[in-house]
């Protein structure tokens, strides 16, 4: 969060983050230009830079899908989350230059416009079935390479928070989900491209078991987002929804809550507890899984903070999020679903508090 | 094919050609005024921006007349992120790609020649 744009606020995890992200790539090069040169020692320096850097890029790739559903899985991946933009703008900068090397290597020496020839170089003798059968030898694998670059493009030029402002949260969430759709069509590039020449059984292993690995933890992370979301409101009373025990709350950490099909976060801070929207200005972090740091409701993503009296960032920040009147009765936290207008403060419920509800009269189906 | 392709070239040209002109008078006078967190930002700031400034020039343009008419920026209009509804998307994207990728490589690897 910042009132300003500054290119990259450096701090000490990112040193760590990015030194780290280094290192992985300069030994991903190293190690797939080393295996290549020792299996084919005529191999052309094109050759390698195409291999390593592809490679290199693909296991960032899968490295940048397992950390969301990580983090969701168990919150102690969450620093990985912290600054996945590095990854993926490192990642698309490797793809970059394995498509440049490749475009200049297979398709700028005739007269065709390189570009031109990418997409055309099998117009003359590719034909989909040949004699009633299946061809799939040449087939155009290109174009599945270049529409996934496009894509990482537009996601690596607009990770600047600048963007996510500007295009706005919603608009900006839905473009970079578009890593799905880049992670499918390179997978459809590698399986008609490298793998048509490489007989090798160790390719398309490795390939199933990265797919496998990435698939399998998505599924995971949105079967336990799936047993959140079913979770009932015990029952309502006098307007306010019951959200739990104050017991299963803890001092200074937050809690996610389902409360009339909506997910709020409730904290418990200097003996008093509080009731917010879950969700981070930011990028729609989970906010109920962060804590509360010198006052403030910390989202575990990145940071952002709010107060959790009036949901408002401290000055001179200007984001806002929602806050809800909570009551306690009994041992229990009642939580008004309606939320309060914009900057109301409000004053949260001591966890003795003695305001008394009316007995219970309608219990949600 | 390669007249269509070439036609299609010419325009993507064009269109990133009008971005780079776009993108120094943004950065000369529109910016602060789409964004007003973007007054006083360095000049790193300003690199690391331009490629999509570039390549998004028509929805900053459009940003940029909405307020010279007297709106505001994006930031205070836009409203919060309906989580549930992004999980949703996911959720989908996820499922499609489990069922298709599959499909896709495994076509390409029990048709391939010999």
């Amino acid at each position: 969060m910042s009132v300003s744009y500054t290119g990259i606020s450096w701090n000490r995890q990112k040193r760590v983050y990015d030194g780290a992200l280094l290192a992985l790539v300069l030994a991903g090069l190293a190690l797939f230009m080393g295996l290549t040169l020792a299996t084919n020692p005529h191999v052309t320096v094109e050759t390698l830079v195409i291999r390593g850097t592809s490679i290199t890029a693909l296991l960032l790739l899968h490295v940048i899908l397992c950390i969301g559903p990580l983090a969701r899985l168990d919150a102690r991946f969450l620093p990985l989350l912290y600054n996945r933009r590095h990854l993926g703008v490192t990642m698309f900068l490797l793809a970059l230059v394995h498509g440049v090397f490749a475009l200049v290597q297979f398709h700028a020496l005739g007269d065709t416009n390189p570009l031109v020839s990418a997409f055309t170089a099998y117009r003359s003798d590719y034909r989909l079935f040949v004699d009633g059968r299946v061809n799939i030898a040449h087939f155009p694998f290109e174009p599945f390479g270049i529409a996934a670059l496009l894509i990482l493009f537009h996601m690596a030029a607009t990770s600047h928070d600048f963007w996510l402002k500007n295009l706005g949260a919603a608009c900006w969430k839905l473009l970079h989900l578009g890593v799905y759709l880049a992670y499918g069509l390179i997978l459809a590039h590698v399986a008609f491209g490298a793998l048509q020449s490489e007989r090798s059984p160790l390719y398309p292993a490795a390939l199933a078991v990265g797919f496998l690995v990435v698939i399998s933890l998505h599924l995971a992370a949105l079967r336990k987002e799936a047993a959140l979301d079913r979770g009932r409101t015990r029952a309502m009373s006098d307007g306010f929804a019951d959200a739990c025990s104050v017991d299963e709350l803890c001092e200074g950490r937050g809690r996610v809550v389902m409360v009339v099909g909506r997910r709020l976060a409730l904290w418990r801070h200097q003996g008093r507890v509080y009731a917010t929207s879950n969700v981070c200005r930011h990028q729609g972090g989970p906010l109920g899984e962060g804590r509360i740091v010198d006052g403030c409701i910390t989202c575990p993503w990145h940071g952002w903070n709010y107060r959790p009296g009036d949901g408002c960032s401290p000055p001179p920040f200007q984001e806002i999020i929602e806050t809800h009147d909570v009551r306690i009765l009994n041992g229990r936290v009642w939580v008004k679903p309606r939320a309060n207008t914009l900057r109301t403060a409000c004053a949260g419920a001591p966890v003795s508090d003695p305001a008394r509800i009316p007995a219970v009269h309608e219990a949600l189906q | 094919v390669i007249i269509a392709m070439d036609i299609l070239l010419y325009l993507a040209a064009g269109y990133l050609l009008a971005g780079a002109l776009f993108a120094v008078l943004f950065h000369a006078r529109g910016v602060h005024r789409v964004d007003p967190a973007a007054a006083g930002a360095g000049a790193w700031f300003r690199v690391l921006i331009t490629p999509g400034v570039v390549a998004l020039w028509p929805l900053l343009a459009f940003r940029w007349r909405r307020h010279t008419q007297g709106g505001v920026f994006a930031g205070e209009t836009e409203r919060p992120l309906s989580a549930r509804g992004l999980r949703r998307m996911h959720g989908l994207l996820i499922q499609l790609l489990a069922v298709l990728a599959p499909l896709a490589v495994a076509a390409a690897l029990l048709w391939r020649p010999d």
